[in-house]
């Protein structure tokens, strides 16, 4: 099996899905000349055009509107917003429009439009270009949200994303674009939406996450080892639908849980596994469920600052550690 | 007296510490130089050790208070001190209803599952719950014989009650754990209605003794021989010492004084040692010596004017004798109808250790002492 | 009064009957709907276009089935003219499971996709987006579909409204934009609201053509929009058509017209009902007794659709919980197993709740 680029296992799902089905087109900002601040588009207008690889005007309302669009009149657009942070200026396009429209029209159409969002904390971008959002969108009836963990995830959700016939938004964090992994040589190779991956199996402890902090629970169980304790690592790989059944079977395994991602912690996604494992798992519960995710301030500029307030392996792992020693 | 753990003086200008974790949590063991808790300065992060082996009792302020260098934050019960019952160890202070018993969901769900009793478990979680960990293999009543397991720990019932009534007194929790056990043991009795016409008359011509002494006289010299009845149930083998359990009603409720080496005591000596007892335990002054311990016990109910008890075992004993009022009632006296005083006498005993046979002799022979009270003396 | 001289003729005649057909059928479902909602028979809100008829059926009149167009919370209209039955549209109003929408989207959420309908919008400018992806999308599947966005002069001062404009001039996008300028968007007349008296200035800032018309005179919008949706079809990119018109009505059912004078509607209304307008337009080419018919054709139609809606059921509760995803009507689908945990906690604290206005204005 091949081992490629997170970068790379986009840019294969892309030229794969646009090759199987003529319908598929891509749009944004910066795509076609730049091929992405990423790379992640490089080489896509040579071989499909540029009437299907579209440089927009700066106009998120109008390339998130017009994605609604064309996917209700039979085409698939991938849509690409150049930062997550930016779906704010079409947040009508998304939640009124996209969300809604194929259950207020009584399933009278489908939206078969991704968004494809690079987000995430990294190289001291600051707060308006370093956010997670996929929080607001779960609390959105209508939408599908994936969160990749790595190159396998990157390629096998992105096909997933356009060959569903709902609205997806596609969450890529911008560091781990450079992240190589083992990813299948495989056309139909397609990681289903709503099925987690459990990476690592303990007894001990369960650490629920998805996206980056996939790798840096897995560091964390690494340190936990070290001390005897042996975690559980669930990759969700989909945050809606929540592959509730997964969630409830690490609990039943370990009776102690740490959820943990990068967003913020306060009303994230975590607040709702962790009460749905308060409301449905209870009696497997040893301990309480804890959370982590990021201070509920902007994301702050300076290096010194900004990794201070988002969680990684070692606070992942103290939580889990402290949770087996009966220290929560 | 409890060892105080007090905010450590780390440094000459050091005026106050900060809590920065407590290590050890109240309800858990600590030995001596055993990290107890890391307190923060503005210098220095630094681990506080147990100044003494034993109990946390209690431990003061969460993680960022301040504390005083030279205030107490915390206290550690040495060993006897700190209530080890399972109640204490386990649950907060007691509320007019009944303690709350802090146990994890999955702890709960294991303790139904083996039947264990979650009031007699030790929770070692933060303040005191009991998890998963915490919760006993199954130990069967029947198959094991209740007394102190090595921890000591009163081994778990076989029926989880469920915790106690809401409403029963905390005074009766031991007697309500103890009856609930011996409720499952094989004991039968042996009865028999004995003349103490006799007896009567030795006491009226003395006058310094009563029922009482005279039971426990009788029974402490027919004990002797009769190994079998003052059976162990800890060991299986006789009690070395013949020490007699009284049950006295009290103000107090239901306590249980011992005369000690009763065999070796005369009757009036008993009587006194009786008395003694009496007003130790009005006062609710009777101690350690005075109580527990014995190897056999006898209840009477003949001051309630009451003719017949059954009483049970007080395990880890494994016979009881019980004797209500010496009344007058129809007797047959050498072929003939007569009036005659007679005392209803009851031995219940546990079978596991004693059989009938041995039981009814033992009963006979005391029967045989209220009619000859003479053998006695 | 039009001599017999100067009456339409031949294709011009069939025209002006089909687009006077039209709007009579409009304007008895909208003064309908104003009766049923002002009778408690329809929850929500209304928003009526008695006054613009000529707009939407001047406007659909040029396009085909398969042509696309998105409209506005003033919607009944756009649909009735596109194509649209009465029967679903009323049962819809009603809140039945008949509804074209099986109940769940109302008055401002009509939409009918067999006849291209992309929907009337409760997000004014809501449609731009939509109608540059249908443009769009034609190109991508290499059609000649064109796209129609219905919207008013409110909607124009939106975000969506240039940023759609300007992607569509620049990419040459076949979409026709079809402004209803009729003076007031809620409560604010377009004079408070904008330094312009003519909004298609602004399409010149996008370089797009505009034109401007008469919105009572129907003939005059179908002329002006058909040559936009030539100019569109032959690929020679997008138009703005801007119509002057007037709602007869206040914004919503219910609304007490507090910015405008009674008297300026009936003046506007005596001198421009479009419906007068065009039987004065086709003159003798209208029998008198054929202009009765076709409003009695109508009320038919209307008391026709209104008994379908009256006879149809509620839509079943658990409607509720199912249709956000597709799929989620399979059992063994993750989302319907969620979806059905749902139903079921709240179907027993569900009301049965009677069709009818829960209040009108908002």
């Amino acid at each position: 099996m091949p081992t490629i680029s997170f970068t790379e296992a986009t840019l294969q799902a892309m030229q794969e899905e646009m090759r199987r089905d003529a319908t598929v087109f891509l749009m944004g900002e910066d795509i076609a000349k730049q091929g992405g601040i990423f790379g992640q588009f490089k080489g896509l207008p040579q071989e499909f055009g540029l009437e299907r690889v579209r440089d927009t005007p700066i106009s998120e309302a109008a390339l998130v509107g017009a994605g609604v669009g064309a996917a209700l009149t039979g085409c698939r657009p991938v849509v690409d917003m150049h930062f997550a942070d930016f779906i704010t200026c079409a947040m009508d396009e998304v939640v009124n429009q996209a969300a809604k429209l194929r259950y207020m029209f009584g399933e009278q159409c489908i939206v078969p439009m991704t968004l494809r969002a690079p987000d995430g904390i990294t190289k001291s971008a600051g707060s308006q270009h370093s956010q997670a959002l996929e929080g607001w969108f779960v609390h959105t009836p209508g939408l599908e949200v994936v969160v990749p963990a790595d190159a396998e995830d990157a390629k096998g959700l992105l096909k997933a994303a356009i060959r569903s016939d709902n609205p997806t938004l596609y969450f890529e964090h911008k560091a781990l674009f450079p992240q190589k992994g083992q990813v299948p040589d495989d056309d139909d190779f397609v990681v289903p939406i709503g099925k987690a991956k459990t990476m690592r199996d303990g007894n001990d402890v369960a650490i629920v996450t998805y996206g980056i902090t996939v790798g840096r629970a897995i560091e964390a169980a690494a340190l936990l080892e070290a001390d005897g304790i042996g975690a559980t690592v669930i990759n969700l790989r989909t945050v809606w639908p929540l592959d509730y059944g997964a969630i409830a079977d690490a609990v039943a395994r370990t009776h102690r849980v740490v959820v943990a991602h990068e967003a913020v912690r306060v009303g994230g996604i975590g607040a709702e596994i962790a009460a749905f494992i308060g409301e449905q798992c209870f009696d497997d519960l040893d301990a309480p469920v804890v959370r982590l995710g990021a201070a509920h301030v902007p994301v702050p500029f300076a290096p010194v600052l900004q990794e201070a307030m988002y969680p990684k392996a070692p606070m992942i792992a103290d939580a889990a550690r402290r949770l087996v020693r009966k220290q929560f | 007296m409890p060892a105080s753990v007090v905010m450590p003086k780390l440094g000459l200008t050091m005026a106050s510490g900060t809590i920065a974790r407590w290590i050890k949590r109240p309800g858990e063991a600590v030995r001596a130089g055993e990290p107890l808790l890391e307190v923060s300065t503005d210098k220095i992060s630094y681990e506080v050790e147990s100044p003494a082996s034993g109990t946390l009792a209690s431990a003061r302020g969460n993680d960022g208070d301040e504390f005083a260098c030279g205030e107490v934050i915390g206290l550690i019960a040495l060993a006897g001190e700190y209530d080890v019952t399972p109640s204490a160890a386990t649950a907060p202070p007691a509320t007019s209803n009944g303690a709350r018993l802090v146990a994890s969901p999955a702890a709960r769900r294991l303790a139904r599952e083996r039947g264990v009793t979650l009031r007699d478990v030790r929770g070692t979680g933060p303040r005191g719950r009991i998890t998963l960990g915490d919760i006993p293999a199954l130990r069967q009543a029947q198959l094991c014989p209740p007394g102190q397991d090595d921890k000591g720990r009163q081994p778990a019932a076989i029926h989880d009650t469920g915790g106690y009534p809401a409403r029963l007194p905390a005074v009766r929790r031991p007697i309500y754990r103890k009856m609930t056990e011996v409720g499952l043991l094989p004991v039968p009795q042996v009865e028999t209605v004995a003349n103490v016409d006799a007896v009567r008359a030795l006491m009226a011509r003395r006058g310094d003794f009563g029922w009482s002494a005279f039971a426990v006289c009788a029974a402490a010299r027919l004990l002797r021989e009769h190994a079998e009845i003052r059976t162990d149930a800890t060991s299986g083998a006789p009690f070395e010492r013949i020490d007699i359990g009284i049950a006295a009603d009290t103000p107090h409720g239901l306590i249980v004084p011992v005369v000690r080496g009763a065999d070796a005591l005369s009757l009036a000596e008993i009587q006194r040692e009786i008395v003694r007892l009496a007003a130790l335990a009005r006062d609710g002054a009777l101690g350690a010596a005075e109580i527990g311990g014995a190897s056999f016990s006898i209840s009477n109910v003949g001051p309630q004017g009451v003719e017949r008890v059954a009483p049970l075992p007080d395990p880890p004993q494994t016979a009881i004798l019980g004797i209500g009022a010496a009344t007058q009632r129809p007797a047959v006296v050498d072929g003939a109808l007569a009036v005659a005083w007679m005392l209803t006498c009851v031995l219940a005993f546990d079978h596991r250790f004693i059989d009938g046979a041995p039981a009814a002799r033992f009963l006979a022979a005391f029967a045989h002492a209220c009619t000859d009270p003479g053998v006695l003396l | 009064m039009a001599d017999t001289l100067t009456a339409p003729a031949g294709a011009r005649r069939e025209l002006g009957l089909a687009l006077l057909r039209t709007m009579i059928r409009i304007r008895v479902l909208e003064e309908g709907i104003e009766k049923h909602f002002l009778g408690g028979e329809i929850p929500g809100f209304a928003h009526l276009s008695i006054g613009q008829e000529a707009v939407a059926a001047g406007t659909c009149a040029n396009l085909r089935r398969d042509d696309a167009i998105a409209s506005t919370h003033r919607g009944h209209g756009h649909t009735l003219a596109k194509g649209t039955a009465m029967r679903g549209m009323v049962a819809e109003l009603f809140a039945r499971a008949t509804g074209i929408c099986k109940g769940k989207g109302g008055s401002m959420h009509i939409a009918d996709f067999s006849v291209g309908m992309l929907g009337a919008n409760g997000v004014v400018a809501g449609g731009f987006g939509l109608v540059a992806g249908a443009a769009l999308s034609a190109v991508q599947r290499k059609t000649d579909q064109v796209a129609v966005c219905f919207f008013g002069d409110g909607a124009t001062n939106r975000g969506p409204f240039h940023e759609n404009l300007n992607l569509c001039a620049v990419w040459n996008l076949p979409a026709i934009f079809v402004l209803e300028n009729n003076r007031y968007a809620s409560t604010t007349s377009t004079a408070e609201t904008m330094k312009i008296p003519d909004v298609a200035v602004r399409a010149a800032g996008y370089g797009m053509p505009s034109a401007i018309v008469d919105g009572f005179d129907a003939f005059a919008v179908y002329d002006a929009v058909g040559a936009a949706v030539e100019r569109a079809r032959a690929g020679g990119g997008p138009t703005f058509v801007e119509c002057k018109t007037y709602r007869a009505r206040g914004h919503y059912i219910g609304d007490p017209e507090r910015y405008r004078q009674k008297r300026e509607v009936a003046d506007v209304m005596t001198a421009s009902d479009p419906v007068v307008r065009m039987q004065g337009l086709l003159g003798d080419a209208l029998a008198a007794d054929e202009f009765e018919r076709i409003w009695a054709e109508a009320r038919e139609e209307f008391a026709d659709a209104v008994a379908f809606a009256r006879s149809s059921p509620a839509p079943q509760k658990d409607e509720a919980f199912f249709g956000a995803y597709t799929g989620d009507r399979v059992p063994g689908n993750p989302v319907h197993e969620f979806e059905a945990r749902e139903r079921d906690a709240f179907l027993p604290f569900a009301p049965d709740t009677a069709a009818g206005s829960q209040g009108s204005g908002h």
